[in-house]
């Protein structure tokens, strides 16, 4: 059993002239645990995982792997490290063997022809070793990565974007590979646009946003906030102010929000309101088309979260 | 940290970063004897030697005496100037491919640092051309053999300044490379600057015979600009390993051995100084051109 490795930043940022790619980012990430840290295209993830692998230098503030600072010549840390990254890229005059065996001997892998068998079968590539890179499909050099990743059981695996391109039995593969190096005691930081692409394999969640980390906690806690509020949509023949205005009136409506002749009414999970809303609507003398409760996905929050409801932890308001 | 910490922490990099250096080197260098260029380029250096072999040959048959000390050494020379520079070539495009692909990267956050990256790559090139060296020795002992030449311990002395010379222009090729980032860049500052430093050596022997033969006639002005172009040249003298080679083969023939050593060294000093600039630009410049 691996012991992992930790990762710690403190106040990591990352300017460009005048452009904040990563502002005063905090991540604590602890030996063993898989760490998803999501973000829109562009929210500063791949300059942090840049950073806190050695490949750019921060602006301000430090990055250290097991108490060790991040350095090039940081050769213990950085041999514990497997790295896939989004854009991947290969000697492609190599075979698949011989790529593995080079990058087995590069970071001394026990048993590397063993280790290299072992990924290969479970990928699918076996078959497959002895053909030139270059002959290789997107998909299957993107297994290919992982393979290199992870020739030398690390003890931290930096994963940036790491199922696009696959299609679901390589997803799967991938997952159980992912899994199993979990098991071993491996720490998993998985960066990712996409929640649902990590939703199965991660424990904790740090939310990014405009270089901002503006959510931390853990998968559980993420799902709990997510269906604590319950939206019912009703359509009504008819809809005005003064409509809107009675049912925002309703002390268990939180928030209503009109589109046409739909509401949407936001409330929390404490009851079921539909009869209390049915009433309301008699009371009214409204006629009512449609009501039907509306359930949000993990994806719904993340957007939320990431564009505009929540305080990031700074305390500032993202609007 | 106390001071036994210090050095084994010193210790344990200096092991893995020789690791490194040796996995890379083995890989690099296997990777171009894959290569056919490296095979074509030793086929035409030795053609090229071997029609200078001729010519002395022919020269010496016709005039009844041997025009050379040693007939063989300008032939291995030529040798050594069209490999090394191919090889120099090829380092500069190497190493800035691996900029471009993103291969570098990859590389980098795992147990490789800036300076195994470098030495790696200096050392794969000039062990492949160690390997046409030991070829050149071959085919000059073919022509001692064949032609009845005395065979004088001249040859490896020269083929030892070959070495030297190889070096320090691969470890140019080196720099090229990460001055340069991208591939092409890197060829056009490598083409440049050798043209550049070609080309005053050129002006400065054209200016020079156009004083001597035009000496009573020519104005101030164009011996202020052979002064200018002889000054030029002597440094570039200096820093020019063709120069410095040509220098070492002159001691040979006169038995200046200390001459020789001199320019060994000096080679071996720029050699350094180039390797240690490439180092220090890749650190500043970072993997992605961008820190």
């Amino acid at each position: 059993m691996k012991t992992g490795l930790t990762v710690e930043t403190k106040n990591l940022t990352k300017r460009y002239g005048n452009f904040t790619a990563v502002n005063h980012l905090n991540l604590d990430i602890k030996a063993g645990e898989s760490y998803g840290f999501l973000g829109p295209n562009g929210a500063g993830k791949t300059t942090t995982l840049m950073m806190l692998l050695g490949i750019l230098k921060p602006t301000e503030g430090e990055v250290r792997i097991s108490g060790e600072l991040v350095s090039s010549d940081a050769f213990n840390t950085k041999g514990l490290i497997g790295f896939v990254p989004e854009n991947q890229s290969f000697y492609e005059e190599m075979s698949a063997w011989e790529y593995l065996m080079f990058f087995a001997k590069l970071y001394q892998t026990e048993r590397p022809k063993e280790r290299g068998q072992e990924i290969l079968e479970h990928l699918d590539l076996w078959a497959w070793r002895d053909v030139l890179i270059s002959g290789y499909s997107n998909g299957m050099k993107r297994k290919l990565g992982f393979a290199r990743a992870t020739i030398h059981s690390p003890d931290l695996l930096v994963l940036d974007e790491p199922i696009a391109g696959l299609d679901p039995l390589g997803i799967i593969q991938i997952r159980e590979l992912l899994m199993a190096e979990q098991e071993r005691g491996c720490t998993l930081l998985i960066s990712s646009h996409i929640l649902s692409e990590v939703e199965k394999t991660v424990n904790r969640v740090g939310i990014i946003s405009k270089g901002k980390m503006v959510w931390q906690d853990t998968m559980e806690n993420l799902q709990q906030w997510v269906t604590e509020k319950q939206h019912i949509t009703i359509t009504l023949s008819s809809v005005d102010n003064e409509i809107i205005a009675g049912f925002r009136s309703l002390p268990f409506v939180q928030e209503v929000i009109s589109e046409g002749n739909s509401l949407c009414l936001v409330m929390d999970q404490a009851g079921d309101y539909r009869e209390d809303i049915s009433r309301f609507i008699l009371q009214k003398n409204l006629i009512l088309l449609e009501m039907k409760e509306e359930k949000t996905t993990l994806e719904e929050a993340f957007v939320n979260i990431t564009e505009n409801n929540v305080q990031d932890l700074t305390g500032e308001t993202e609007r | 940290m106390k001071p036994r910490d210090n050095l084994m922490t010193y210790q344990s990099k200096t092991k893995a970063r020789l690791h490194a250096i040796n996995v890379l080197q083995q890989r690099n260098s296997r990777s171009k004897l894959w290569g056919l260029g490296v095979f074509l380029t030793m086929s035409v250096a030795m053609g090229v030697s071997s029609i200078l072999v001729g010519n002395v040959i022919k020269f010496s048959k016709a005039n009844i005496l041997l025009s050379s000390k040693q007939p063989l050494l300008v032939p291995i020379l030529v040798n050594g100037v069209l490999l090394s520079l191919y090889l120099a070539l090829l380092a500069s495009a190497g190493i800035s491919k691996e900029y471009d692909k993103g291969t570098l990267e990859t590389l980098m956050v795992g147990p490789v640092d800036e300076i195994s990256f470098v030495i790696g790559n200096f050392l794969a090139h000039l062990k492949v051309f160690g390997l046409t060296l030991l070829a050149a020795l071959g085919w000059s002992y073919l022509c001692i053999w064949l032609l009845n030449f005395s065979p004088r311990p001249d040859i490896i002395a020269l083929l030892f300044a070959n070495l030297f010379m190889a070096s320090e222009l691969i470890a140019f090729g080196v720099l090229t490379a990460v001055w340069g980032g991208k591939t092409k860049n890197a060829l056009i500052y490598f083409i440049l600057i050798i043209l550049f430093l070609s080309g005053i050596q050129l002006a400065n022997s054209v200016v020079a015979s156009i004083v001597q033969i035009e000496n009573a006639h020519v104005g101030n002005s164009l011996i202020l600009v052979r002064n200018v172009l002889t000054t030029t040249n002597r440094f570039i003298q200096w820093i020019s390993p063709y120069s410095q080679v040509r220098y070492a083969m002159q001691s040979i023939l006169d038995q200046r051995y200390f001459a020789y050593l001199l320019s060994m060294g000096l080679m071996v000093l720029q050699t350094a100084l180039l390797l240690i600039g490439s180092v220090l630009s890749l650190k500043k410049k970072g993997v992605r051109g961008i820190v």
